[in-house]
């Protein structure tokens, strides 16, 4: 079993996660199966303790310094392991540049460690494909980034995810790889789905809901189509959850907040024994109102209805420009204000940022403002 | 541009077809109708025309109207979304298409023109928001929860937040500090080894002052022992005992020595009182026993033989002299006995055989006589002749009915062949007619004459047979003859029968006869074989016989028994003899018989058992007494060795004595050293590893020890504080709680994110809204004011106009001011009439309309807006709207649901004097339509037509309009007029004008037109009749509840999934909202969830659905009403008793239908 790092978080790094990764590396223990690991990022500490206490782990590559294991079967030499693990928090320079190796050149290597592929100024160890193909390697298994993917398919280059989507964000399959060697060197891998619980997203029109009914009805059906599309007869998980996006425009907007307040809480079934659940249904729909039409007049509402057109074309310029600059002056009291600061201090919005959040508070206010001439029936 | 004709094909609540309104006035149309009838849908109907975006998400949509501008005739259709616009016959796109927002502003609601009470800067907001066409930026600004955040908002969740960190914090701190004491581990190890060490020390050190301890002791018992004499050891403390015991077995042995000796003489005397020398075998006494029980036994048999001897001879003497009359003994022992069965034989077969023929001579005599007059096969041939001649048929029968039918067919076709050649070709063809009848004709005669001969044929085989004649030969007496054969048959059937029996039966007696002459001569021939004379009678032979065989079986009995006595009695004489010889070799006298036998047989084994236990006796006592004699030597050789062991001398007995008295002191003491020793050796086994502690004395080993225990005491100490860190890692390990903490800090994060995203959605907002307000500003729009300037005039006669200042002290806002050109007064707006201010309001929101909608003057909508006005705010509106439908520049619709309202707007219109007023009555529409639909059903239709009183009382004319009953549950205001009117025709001037209900009345009231339609004397009788069932329904709703609904419900909160369910349940409780909350409590909604219905129920009783008070009697009710009518009963408007008349007869029928 290889571990590639980050398996513990670093907030509670000590005896809560330490216990739980003790219990199963004792667990592989007694059905003969040695466990090998690299520390990441968060776990640059924990790890090393755990190996000193558990002997059937052993962490490779410590204080930042590569290291090979070769690894028997049968009493004859098998498979050799070359791993680094983060001897700290943040690591800037490419660990690669050390890669030294004498290798065995009959015996197969595989690759572990904890990096980052996708940007060369990371501060968690940043390494390129093209490094990690230049080395003589049969196959790199690397951590960081919790979504399961192949990069590279000769010689195998992959992240082998997190077993379980820690984050709704975090969708679809994840699980443990299963490396295959055959006899000539070469491996293939194939996913193991281990998560209990699955996240799922997805976005769809609103725009025929009309009333609760409706709304009831589709993420009622939307479960089931859900269910039909993933298909998990044979690697059922436990629970999924579902997070959906409701976009188009439609006249129950404003309702569609408190509705799917409830429905997240009511609306789950029991598919073939798995649990389906809204996670969350995010609103994003708009009004169903034409604003051109509105604007066309002098009054409190086709005002605000120009100031909508303005926002959504950024047309004409120069009054666009004056409204973001305008706003961003008062959000920035927001931004500034200690009952909203957490541990961002001098945070403040994008551009594209102010400019959804005035149009979504200011079609609201359309809403409102027609709203007090009574509703339609 | 002019509403003329509207029509709802399809709206909402209107799926088969809705309203049609026709004949439009130009200027000022009211509509009137009940809630449903369709106002609503009208109003929207005639928004929807004009505006595109309303009614857009609305199905099913199908509207069609006809509008009128100048010369212009206009056809405006909508289906769903799509608008049809027609001018004057030619398609085009509609002139007018409002935005939503727009066209809602020309629709005026009671609450925006319902200002009472408002101060003045509400009024100027309430005229502001009309300048924007009934829309309030800063009443979204103040009163939207989402852009005006409180002023605390996020405050709270920044403080659980911090609480959550710092708690977060202190646990991560814990977590560090164990680790530093986890850290400590392998050092209190070490310490808890060497306190264990320690604790060894000391364990071996106390062993060693055990040691020194039990060397002492040693000592002080080895100096005791040597005190002893020597030789103590070899003494065991019980040798005196058994010396005493030697003593006491020689005593015994001696006197059973001499006891065995007397013994031995006293049997060597028995043995030759028994005179034998030597025992008899004991095989030859079980024999001799044996012979004397079958000598016994052959004594008996020969006895019983000779009695039966004896028996026979006497039964033979007798068979004897039987015989004696015919022939001698001797000669009767010649006689075969065999041949004598035989006569027996013969006799018993010859007496049978007679009886025989006798019986069958009878059955013959009995037969004899019987003839018969014909043979029956005679008689049966006839009958057969008979039934055949009557299945002869007399007509055709069915059996021939084929061929007939085949020939006629046949003739047919010839002569059908025949008119038709005839017809077409040849006139002479007819010929061919006449082959065809005569082939038919032929047929019938052939079937006739066929019967006839068969049954003369039949007839004269009869006669043939010469039975009874047939005079003639018809069905009747052929079927009477056919009767008479068939009961001669059967008569001459049993006579056959009868003589067939006599001649087997005369057969079966010549057979007899044959078997007695066979018998007769068997007879014979015995007869002469054994000589006996033919003459003598069967019978007496035949006895004879049996008497000799009886003499000649006795004779052979007797000669049988006594040959076996002589044989058993030869065999008695052997066993004697066997005897006797036995019993001569003991000198006994010879026996005669079984008696003798016996006697001498026990006198020898009384001998034998004398002799053979005395032998027994001797020999046992000699075995005895050797071995009593070994035994005083054993004893005597014991008592040695114990002295020769102790070393004394046998005769030193009390030396012995002096010795085992001290031996217990010497044993104790001895017993005491080697324990000592032993515990001395385990001891300095159990210091082997540490022999330096094996020689130290007492002071040394206290000084190890206070060392080592000073060591030592710290060990359970380490091993607690070992145990506990332990402990508590162990509990970290298992533990959740920082997780838990982190997720309950990243849960207060997301909320402070979340009250920042609502902090930025407000503050973004309200900046478009300030942007928005500040660019709207009411000086800036010129238009509307002139407008509403000019409009504030006209409805006020140009009393007022209206100005529009900029309040320089305060913050620069606009502000209106009406100016009062009499008094030319400059007011404040609190300072107008309640009729002046809603003048104003009118004069902006139109001021508006007009200069947003362009060119066209399209329709002012008023819904419900003077509903509960009073008579200032009505006549000033009425007022007003009257004026500018008279400026004949814009069409008015103005919907309600009271009747009444029309009649009042009637009465301003000619106050006014405008006559340019419609009135549609939409519940009158409704019904037209529906009596259109089903024309055969004109019961709705006539209902409008109320019938005159006539000559009936209240009651009975009630009963005819068909009046509701009283419902303390209704409110007053749906009350029917029956119920307070005084008189049938009061009722009926009210009824004729659509005044049905005391509400109308009230809204006569408020409005001050009551005058047309009811005598103040009347109304106030009405007045007080209302307010006595009004309190008296007050009085009666106590306790009860009212009646639930649907909406009440919604809004206590039972949701949309459960309502229908609910409502199901509501309808079966009668409405009641106290049985429905028990019903829900009790599940008959399923799924309902128990807080729910807590929350309905807590709900229902705040709001009166459910009243937890005692209901109130008759006589409480009558109080309180009797209370609140005081006044009335003091004016004498009504009467005391009038009062609990009313009472007495409502309560009755109110109880009467519970």
């Amino acid at each position: 079993m290889l571990l590639a790092g980050d398996i513990v978080d670093k907030d509670n790094r000590y005896y809560e996660t330490i216990g739980i990764l003790e219990t199963g590396i004792r667990k592989l223990e007694e059905v003969g199966i040695q466990v090998i690991g690299v520390a990441g990022n968060h776990d640059y500490k924990t790890l090393a303790a755990i190996a000193d206490e558990v002997s059937n782990f052993t962490l490779i590559g410590r204080k930042g310094a590569w290291e090979t294991l070769t690894l028997k079967k049968k009493d004859r030499e098998a498979l050799q392991v070359c791993g680094w693990s983060f001897p700290q928090e943040h690591i800037r320079e490419n660990p690669l540049r050390d890669f030294p190796l004498e290798r065995s050149q009959h015996l197969p290597l595989i690759g572990l460690m904890h990096c980052d592929l996708y940007s060369s100024e990371s501060s968690y160890a940043p390494v390129s494909i093209a490094d990690l193909k230049s080395k003589e390697v049969t196959a790199w298994i690397l951590g960081h980034i919790h979504d399961p993917r192949e990069l590279e398919s000769q010689p195998p280059i992959l992240y082998s995810g997190s077993p379980q989507g820690l984050d709704p964000s975090e969708r679809g399959e994840h699980g443990a790889r299963l490396l295959v060697l055959d006899t000539s060197g070469n491996v293939t891998h194939t996913l193991i789905p281990l998560s209990g619980l699955r996240w799922e997203t997805a976005e769809i029109s609103a725009d025929h809901i009309q009333d609760e009914d409706d709304f009831r009805k589709l993420v009622n059906e939307e479960l089931i189509h859900l269910s039909n599309r993933l298909d998990l007869s044979e690697n059922s998980p436990i629970a999924v959850g579902y997070r959906l996006r409701l976009t188009g425009r439609t006249r129950a907007c404003r309702q569609l907040d408190d509705w799917a307040a409830l429905a997240g809480n009511e609306m789950q079934r029991e598919i073939e024994g798995i649990h389906y659940f809204y996670e969350k249904i995010i609103n994003e729909t708009k009004p169903d109102l034409n604003l051109e039409d509105i604007a066309k007049t002098k009054d409190p509402p086709g005002l605000l209805a120009k100031k909508l057109i303005t926002l959504e074309t950024k047309e004409p310029v120069d009054t666009y420009r004056e409204l973001i600059s305008s706003a961003e002056a008062s959000l920035n009291d927001v931004y500034h204000n200690p009952s909203y600061q957490v541990d961002e201090p001098g945070q403040t919005a994008t551009e594209e940022e102010v400019r959804k959040l005035l149009i979504q508070s200011g079609t609201y206010a359309l809403e409102q403002l027609i709203a007090q001439q009574g509703e339609e029936i | 541009m002019k509403l003329e004709t509207l029509t709802i094909n399809q709206m909402p609540g209107f799926s088969q077809g809705g309203p049609q309104l026709e004949n439009l006035s130009n200027g000022l149309n009211i509509v009137v109708g009940t809630n449903g009838s369709g106002k609503t849908t009208i109003c929207k109907a005639i928004k929807g025309l004009l505006s595109r975006e309303s009614l857009n998400r609305v199905k099913p949509v199908d509207i069609s109207s006809r509008w009128k501008e100048d010369t212009k005739n206009t056809l405006l259709e909508r289906k769903g979304n799509t608008i049809r616009c027609q001018v004057n016959g030619i398609d085009r796109e509609p002139d007018v298409n409002l935005p939503r927002h727009l066209a809602n502003c020309f629709t005026i609601t009671h609450d925006e023109l319902n200002v009472s009470g408002h101060t003045h800067q509400q009024l100027t907001e309430d005229v502001m928001r009309q300048t924007a066409g009934g829309y309030s930026l800063r009443d979204l600004k103040e009163n939207d929860s989402r852009l005006k955040p409180g002023v605390k908002h996020g405050r709270k969740d920044l403080r659980i937040y911090q609480e959550k960190t710092s708690e977060l914090r202190r646990l991560q701190g814990e977590q560090e500090e164990l680790l530093q004491e986890e850290n400590r581990l392998d050092q209190l190890e070490l310490e808890k080894k060497e306190a264990r060490k320690a604790e060894k020390t000391l364990e071996q050190l106390r062993k060693a002052g055990e040691l020194v301890e039990c060397r002492d002791r040693m000592d002080l018992v080895r100096a005791e022992l040597d005190e002893f004499p020597a030789g103590m050891k070899r003494f065991q403390g019980d040798e005196l005992e058994k010396l005493e015991e030697i003593k006491k077995d020689t005593e015994s042995a001696k006197e059973a020595l001499e006891q065995e000796r007397k013994k031995r003489e006293k049997a060597k005397q028995q043995l030759a009182s028994s005179r034998l020398k030597e025992p008899v075998s004991k095989a030859s006494l079980d024999r001799n026993r044996k012979r004397l029980n079958h000598i016994r036994s052959l004594e008996s048999t020969v006895s019983d033989l000779k009695r039966r001897e004896n028996n026979q001879l006497a039964r033979l003497q007798k068979a004897g002299k039987d015989l004696s009359a015919v022939q001698s003994a001797k000669e009767l022992d010649r006689i075969d006995v065999k041949k004598l069965d035989k006569i027996e034989t013969l006799y018993d077969r010859s007496v049978n055989l007679k009886e025989k023929k006798s019986a069958i001579a009878g059955q013959i005599e009995r037969l004899a006589g019987k003839k018969r007059q014909m043979p029956s096969e005679t008689i049966r041939e006839g009958i057969t002749r008979l039934r055949e001649w009557l299945r002869i048929p007399e007509t055709v029968t069915s059996s021939g009915l084929l061929p007939v039918w085949v020939i006629w067919i046949c003739a047919a076709l010839i002569a059908s062949f025949a008119v038709y050649m005839a017809v077409t070709l040849y006139i002479w063809a007819y010929l061919l007619l006449i082959p065809a009848v005569l082939i038919i004709v032929a047929s019938i005669k052939r079937r006739s004459s066929d019967y006839r001969e068969q049954r003369d044929h039949v007839s004269r085989q009869y006669l043939e047979l010469s039975l009874h004649e047939i005079t003639s030969w018809t069905l009747e007496q052929v079927q009477s003859t056919l009767k008479n054969l068939e009961e001669l048959y059967i008569e001459t059937r049993n006579t056959e029968q009868e003589l067939l029996n006599r001649e087997r039966l005369k057969q079966e007696f010549l057979k007899i006869q044959k078997k007695e002459e066979e018998i007769s001569v068997q007879w014979k021939e015995i007869m002469a074989e054994m000589g006996i004379d033919l003459s003598i009678s069967e019978l007496s032979i035949v006895q004879f016989a049996n008497r000799l065989i009886r003499y000649h079986q006795c004779r052979d009995e007797w000669t049988g028994i006594r040959g076996e006595r002589k044989t058993v009695e030869a065999e008695l004489s052997e066993s004697l003899e066997a005897v006797n010889q036995f019993f001569k070799g003991f000198d006994y006298p010879v026996c005669k018989n079984s008696g003798d036998v016996e006697g001498t047989l026990i006198d020898l084994e009384e001998r034998h058992q004398l002799f053979a236990v005395n032998s027994a006796i001797l020999d046992d006592c000699e075995e005895k007494i050797s071995r009593e004699s070994e035994k005083l030597s054993e004893y005597d050789k014991r008592k040695r060795d114990l002295f020769n062991r102790l070393q004394l001398d046998p005769s030193g007995e009390d030396i012995l004595k002096d010795r085992i008295s001290r031996l217990e002191a010497f044993q104790t003491a001895h017993q005491t050293f080697q324990n000592l020793k032993n515990e001395a050796d385990l001891l300095k086994r159990q210091l082997k590893r540490t022999p330096e502690f094996i020689d130290l004395e007492r002071d040394e080993i206290a000084e190890h020890e206070a060392e080592a225990r000073d060591k030592a005491e710290q060990f359970n100490a380490i091993v607690e504080q070992i145990e506990k860190i332990r402990y508590k890692v162990e509990q970290a390990k298992q533990s959740q709680k920082i997780e838990a903490a982190i997720e309950e800090v990243e849960r207060c994060r997301d909320r402070i994110y979340q009250n920042r995203q609502e902090a930025l959605f407000a503050a973004s907002g309200n900046l478009l809204l300030d942007l928005v307000a500040s660019e709207y500003e009411i000086s800036a729009q010129p238009p509307v004011i002139q407008e509403a300037n000019r409009l504030f005039s006209l409805f006020t006669n140009g009393r007022y106009s209206l100005r529009v200042d900029t309040n320089e002290q305060n913050s620069g806002d606009d502000f209106f001011r009406a100016y009062d050109n009499r008094q030319e007064l400059g007011l404040y707006l609190d300072e107008l009439s309640t009729g002046t201010l809603v003048q104003l309001l009118l004069a902006i929101r139109l001021a508006y309309v007009t200069s947003t909608e362009g060119e066209k003057r399209l329709p002012i909508l008023l819904d419900e807006t003077l509903n509960s006005s009073d008579p200032e705010r009505f006549g000033a509106i009425a007022g007003s709207l009257l004026k500018l439908v008279q400026e004949n520049a814009r069409q008015v619709f103005y919907f309600t649901c009271q009747p009444v309202d029309a009649r009042v707007w009637e009465h301003y219109a000619q106050k006014e004097n405008y006559r340019n007023t419609t009135t549609i009555n939409l519940d009158r529409i409704s019904s037209e339509q529906k009596a259109l639909q089903t024309p055969l059903d004109l019961s709705e239709f006539k209902g409008e037509e109320i019938p005159a009183p006539g000559s009936r009382d209240l009651a009975e004319y009630g009963e005819v309009i068909n009046a509701p009953g009283f419902d303390p549950a209704s409110p007053i205001g749906d009350l029917h007029l029956i119920h307070v009117m005084d008189t049938p025709q009061q009722l009926y001037d009210l009824l004729q004008t659509g005044i049905r209900t005391w509400g109308q009345i009230q809204t006569l009231i408020e409005r001050n037109v009551t005058g047309q339609f009811i005598s103040d004397e009347a109304l106030t009788k009405a007045g007080a009749k209302a307010k006595l069932l009004k309190s008296f329904a007050r009085s009666w709703r106590i306790g009860r509840g009212k009646p639930i609904d649907r909406d009440t419900l919604l809004d206590a909160g039972i949701t949309q999934n459960f309502i229908e369910a609910v409502m199901e349940v509501v309808a079966r409780v009668n409405f009641n909202a106290a049985a429905l909350v028990e019903a829900m409590e009790n599940k008959e909604v399923s799924r309902l969830r128990t807080d729910t219905i807590t929350s309905v129920k807590e709900k229902l009783i705040d709001e009166g659905y459910i009243d937890l008070k005692p209901v109130l009697d008759k006589e409480e009710v009558l109080g309180r009403v009797l209370g609140d009518m005081a006044d009335d009963i003091d004016k004498e408007v009504i009467g005391r008793r009038e009062v609990f008349k009313i009472i007495e007869r409502y309560w009755h029928a109110i109880h009467k239908v519970a």
